[in-house]
């Protein structure tokens, strides 16, 4: 039986019109109230989203990456977060518009998100096929015997040995590519039209690693789904994804497609991670690496936040902050001196 | 397997209730292990099954006065002796255990079920919520928990309801604690995120997915809170707030026979070691549930 074919129900058949987005994120702002002051965790992000299509997000830990993440689905704690300004319009309306009540019904069904910690992101008190069958039972009002045979399906579609028997087992009893695995089964559950992988793979061994982006990826293809895909890791995202965001310190920096990012990084923090990949063939030479640290986000540097960091740094840049211009036809580049190798 | 399986769609598939019984045994050999809660567990299951079973294990009427036989020591017909009119003291401790289990089960319940949602809206919302929860709590507790039944008891006149009251209402802070610390680290948890994103309500998330997870502190606590339920009943009994004469209560029974102590030391024994017993039953059955439910217990 094929299962994949009897997953796509009627309401998950969308126009594939590619040229209105479906998710399109514009000038996001979140900020933390915190003892210390304000933290502004996203500064102005924008980017959109077509049906099918795979976004990459990459950046430092604590770059913002994960909390535009949780902003899309609405799931930012607050307080202390508050999103400041901005619009994020799935589908024609805005979700940040949207109350309590509409954005429940719109998580896990329309947009769906996979977490970073396999181990931790299964609830213990249930068995796998409980908490798969949890999303079809609120989303689609099924029976309980409807949704474990759902359930099923939708596990051997990860491609989990024995779905049948893996499905009354507790999380305790599983590995964790295997949870990953149960994740994303948790996630695909509803046929969401646009999944946002948070890391999915930083938890897990090499060799799990490979397996699950080659999933995903099938998945994706096979399921039309939009992908945001978020990492700090630089070779994953380009096995995975067309266009490539980079985010600094809550900015998004630069946002282009794969090939100009690796051959032709425009803004000068990309130039030092690309710099900073060890490749085989300068081996003996040591990496370069970015110089100084992330910057403090509660006392953020004047101007362009990059500036304290960059090698081409001019006046201007400690005064004004550039924003995400379209430099060419595939790539926009937030700097006032973009391109240009060192 | 196949076939059985795409006939048998519920929730429980044969591979699912042999693995379902895999789990049971093996949760019941932890506990099994640890000798003292196995210990606790059989003086509670004795105590509850004398209370479930009263009438078929009695030899007299629990109220029938035997003046000419009172005060006497243990002896064939009253294995226990008999109390300063005559009753027969085994019956009367048998029934015992039913006004014990009922007055504990019936508190203990009252106050997890106010206490339990209390302490899970105070840890899951926090802020305000949270304060103003738990500073009613706080007042509660300001008053010793006995002295709070007894005031309760006073107000309120003897009886079972009144018993519930006073002794329901004294554990609820301490359920509401119990629950909401565990709340605070259990909404960390990713799990509750991911609930959250599959699109689950705020009840749903609390009741449903992190409670089960809070259940084994709670269970501690429910045992410890038996023991004090059933301390209570019977002090309260003793000092005659409690229950009104002719009931078989284990403080009664004790209060009843004390000014008799010096003619007859048995009458009081065994009302007074039952007491001991059973609540040294809840004490140790829950130190032993505390001790499963650590983790760090699993190596050795």
């Amino acid at each position: 039986m094929d299962s994949g074919t009897s997953l796509i129900r009627g309401n998950t058949i969308v126009n594939m019109n590619s040229n209105t987005p479906l998710l399109d994120v514009r000038n996001l702002t979140v900020e933390f109230q915190l003892k210390q002051g304000i933290l502004r965790a996203v500064n102005n992000v924008s980017f959109s989203l077509r049906e099918g299509e795979t976004l990459g997000i990459v950046g430092e830990t604590g770059s913002g990456k994960s909390v535009t993440a949780f902003s899309i689905l609405s799931l930012i704690p607050s307080p202390p977060g508050r999103i400041a300004n901005g619009e994020i319009i799935f589908d024609g309306s805005d979700l940040l518009k949207k109350s309590d009540k509409k954005m429940q019904k719109i998580r896990g069904s329309q947009i769906s998100m996979i977490f970073q910690e396999p181990m931790t992101s299964l609830n213990p008190s249930f068995t796998i096929g409980n908490q798969i069958s949890e999303c079809y039972r609120i989303h689609m009002g099924d029976s309980r015997k409807v949704a474990r045979e759902r359930s099923e399906e939708v596990l051997s579609s990860v491609r989990v040995p024995s779905p049948k028997t893996l499905i009354d087992r507790y999380p305790y009893e599983l590995s964790g590519g295997m949870r990953q695995r149960v994740m994303i089964a948790m996630a695909l559950a509803c046929q969401p039209r646009v999944l946002i992988a948070d890391e999915p793979t930083t938890a897990l061994d090499v060799t799990i690693q490979a397996q699950i982006l080659e999933l995903l990826k099938e998945l994706q293809e096979k399921f039309k789904m939009a992908l945001i895909f978020i990492s700090h890791n630089l070779g994953v995202v380009a096995s995975l994804c067309n266009r490539i965001g980079v985010m600094y310190a809550g900015s998004l920096v630069e946002l282009t497609d794969k090939k100009n990012l690796f051959t032709n990084p425009l803004h000068p923090y990309t130039q030092g991670l690309m710099q900073a990949i060890p490749r085989p063939e300068y081996r003996d030479k040591p990496l370069t690496a970015v110089p100084g640290t992330i910057c403090n986000l509660l006392d953020p540097p004047s101007g362009c936040k990059f500036h304290p960091r960059c090698y081409k740094a001019k006046e201007i840049c400690k005064t004004e902050s550039p924003e995400l211009e379209t430099k060419s036809a595939s790539g926009s580049v937030a700097c006032y001196f973009p391109g240009g190798q060192k | 397997m196949e076939t059985v399986s795409l006939q048998n769609n519920g929730s429980s598939s044969p591979a699912g209730l042999r693995l379902a019984a895999l789990r049971f045994t093996a949760g019941f050999q932890v506990i099994a292990r640890n000798r003292l809660a196995l210990i606790g567990l059989v003086i509670i299951l004795v105590g509850l099954f004398a209370a479930v079973f009263a009438p078929f294990l009695v030899t007299h009427d629990p109220f029938e006065i035997n003046i000419s036989e009172r005060l006497q020591g243990p002896s064939r017909p009253h294995w226990l002796g008999t109390d300063f009119m005559g009753r027969d003291t085994y019956t009367r401790m048998i029934f015992g255990a039913r006004t014990a289990f009922l007055v504990a089960i019936g508190a203990v319940m009252l106050g997890a079920l106010l206490g339990i949602p209390i302490g899970m809206f105070a840890g899951y919302f926090g802020g305000w919520v949270d304060m103003s929860l738990m500073r009613v709590m706080d007042s509660i507790l300001a008053f010793p928990g006995r002295l709070l039944a007894i005031a309760l008891v006073a107000s309120l006149g003897g009886g079972l309801f009144s018993l519930y009251l006073a002794i329901g209402v004294s554990s609820i802070p301490s359920f509401a604690r119990i629950v909401r610390g565990a709340v605070l680290t259990q909404k960390e948890k990713e799990y509750v995120e991911a609930a959250r994103m599959t699109g689950e309500t705020d009840s749903l998330i609390m009741f449903r997915h992190i409670l089960p997870n809070c259940l084994p502190p709670l269970l501690v606590r429910l045992s410890l809170d038996f023991a004090n339920a059933i301390l209570t009943e019977s002090s309260l009994s003793f000092l005659g707030l409690g229950f009104p004469p002719p009931t078989p209560s284990w403080g009664l029974m004790l209060k009843e026979v004390s000014p008799f102590l010096e003619l007859q030391p048995w009458a009081a024994f065994f009302p007074g070691l039952t007491i001991s017993f059973m609540i040294l039953g809840f004490n140790l059955f829950g130190d032993g549930l505390r001790d499963v439910f650590d983790p760090r217990q699993y190596d050795r």
